[in-house]
Order: C-alpha cells, then structure tokens, then sequence
C-alpha cells in the first residue's frame, strides 16, 4: 500500500493532494474497484472528487446544511456499501450520486414536513416578508427556491446551479427530458415571479 | 422586473458560494469507508483462487486499468491483449498490481492458465 498517513481519516484540504499522480487520475470506477479491494487512498480520492457536490445538491435541496452534512455522510456511505457490487460503465457515479442524494432529501422532506405540520398552524412564526428583510440577498434566493413545487426546484439546481445536462436531470429524476425542460422553465419562471413578489430582494434593478 | 440574465447570473454565483465539506464531515465520511472496509473483510466468505479470479476476469476492462498502471518499461504489453493475459498469467505482475500476497499470486496466475487452458482446449 502507500503512504500510510492516508490509513486514517484526513481533514478536507489533504484529501486531494498527495496521491500518486497514477491512483489520482484514476477514473471513477478504477478507484471504485480499488476501494472495494480495500484500497483507502481510492476513498479519500472519491471523497475529495464528489463529497462538495454532493454537500451542495443537498444543502440547497434542503436549505439547512447541518441537515445536508447528514445526507451528504449517509449519500457516501451508500457508495462504499455498494463498491463491493459496482458494474464499471453502467452509471457515471456522479449520476448515481445525485440520484441517491436526491432521494435521500426527499425522504428527509417528507419525514420533516409530517413532524412539524400540526406545529406551523398553531406558531408565531415571521412572514415570508419578514424572512426576507432579515436575510441576505443569497439567503432570499435560497428562500425563493425552496418555494419552488419539488419537482421545479430539482430541476432548477441541477440544470442552472449544477451545471448538468437535460440528458443526465432526466437520469437522476426519473422523468423524460422533455419533463425536465418543462419543469426547469416553469420553475425559472416561478421563481422569477417570487423574487419579484419579494420587494425586499436587494440588488436587482426595477 | 428580474430579467433571466440577473436570474441565471445569481443561480451561478451560487454555484460558487455553497457550502464545502467541513474536516469533520470529511473525517466521518472517511471514517465510514473504513468501517466498511472492515466489516467486508471480516465477512468476506471464504473463496478458491479459481472463483476469485474468475470474479475479477469479469471485470476485466477495470482491472486492465490497474494494470496499465504497471511499468510499462517491462516490455511485456506488445498487444493490449496479449498484456492483459501475459501480465494476469505473471505472479509478479499479479503481486504488484494488486498487492496479493505471492502465495495468493501463485495461485491465481495457476488458476487463470488452467481457466485459459480449458476455453481454448
């Protein structure tokens, strides 16, 4: 094996420097097959390649990062699970990635949204409006986002934020791409429309 | 009135401004590939020689990227094919690319000859 200080958990900023130039441009499924030979430096690799997007995608799916970290470590966990069995060229593991986090939020959505449905009718809690003065100019959009009918806000991060194509968006939701282009323009559009709702959004011109 | 140029421009400077992996998640994360690792091999089912590396003859295509990761100097990949089977059927070669032990090179570079021997025969 290699250098033994990749033997035990590394903070963020050494996980992608260090390695072999060899193992470091591995492709994604060679570090895959490393890993399931039990192979670390092949794991600290894929962390430093897709723990950030992966932390992203859910962090703005959710709009709560501690609640993102969670799925983020749970996404990843499933990837070493699953190492063991990987078909090398059936799914780019970015792909697969999204689609595991993306159902992971969902899930989380849903068990949030059932816990605290009876609380939001008897709270005092401040108006959208009221949000909005309190937040930043990034935070309204987030806020605007997260208003977003699901399937819009999917569709928005992944095309506009992630960079993805129409191709892999439909991969990763399940839809045609035809869906994913109807929902990534209803949701632009919608969310234009709440942010213009919002008076209170800073930086944009009337 | 927000125009889609103000709109797509924010979308992308979000792009840029989310959140990165902490240490701590990073550790956890880390952490976790390890346990697994662990728990694979304390599970792991005994196995021939011939069964395992019939198990990674199926992925082939993988495990010729390891070995492309060999010195190439040694001169024995005149052909990517004739490579692939040279260097599998080579304990040493076997010992280097994925780190078995000789024992357990001996025996695979013996398993893979005869599965060879048997296809052609």
């Amino acid at each position: 094996m290699r250098d033994p200080r990749f033997r035990s958990a590394m903070p963020y900023d050494s996980v992608m420097s260090g390695f072999d130039e060899d193992i470091a441009t591995l492709s994604d499924d060679a570090l895959i097959l490393l890993f399931s030979k039990g192979d670390e430096d092949a794991a600290a690799i894929l962390v430093g390649r897709h723990l950030t997007r992966v932390l992203r995608f859910a962090s703005r799916f959710l709009g709560n990062e501690s609640e993102a970290e969670d799925v983020a470590q749970d996404a990843m966990m499933r990837l070493w699970k699953a190492a063991a069995n990987w078909q090398p060229g059936r799914a780019k593991l970015s792909t697969w990635l999204y689609t595991v986090t993306r159902n992971l939020c969902i899930d989380r959505l849903r068990q949030t949204r059932a816990s605290i449905e009876g609380e939001e009718l008897l709270s005092d809690a401040p108006s959208v409006q009221e949000k909005m003065e309190a937040e930043t100019r990034r935070a309204a959009l987030h806020l605007a986002l997260s208003e977003l009918p699901e399937q819009q806000r999917q569709a928005v991060i992944l095309r506009h934020i992630e960079g993805l194509s129409n191709s892999e968006i439909s991969q990763i939701m399940g839809v045609s791409i035809e869906a994913v282009e109807s929902s990534t323009a209803r949701g632009k559009r919608n969310l234009k429309a709440l942010l213009d709702k919002q008076k209170l959004y800073i930086g944009f011109e009337e | 009135m927000i125009t889609d140029d103000d709109l797509l421009k924010e979308l992308q400077e979000e792009k840029i401004t989310g959140p990165k992996p902490t240490d701590a998640l990073v550790s956890r994360v880390l952490r976790d590939a390890q346990s697994v690792q662990a728990m694979r091999q304390t599970a792991k089912p005994p196995a021939t020689a011939r069964a395992r590396l019939e198990t990674r003859l199926d992925e082939g295509p993988t495990l010729w990227q390891e070995l492309r990761r060999l010195p190439l100097a040694l001169g024995f990949a005149a052909s990517a094919a004739v490579g692939l089977v040279f260097g599998l059927t080579n304990p040493l070669v076997l010992m280097e690319a994925t780190d078995m032990s000789g024992a357990e090179a001996f025996a695979y570079a013996d398993a893979l000859v005869q599965i060879l021997e048997g296809n052609l025969s």
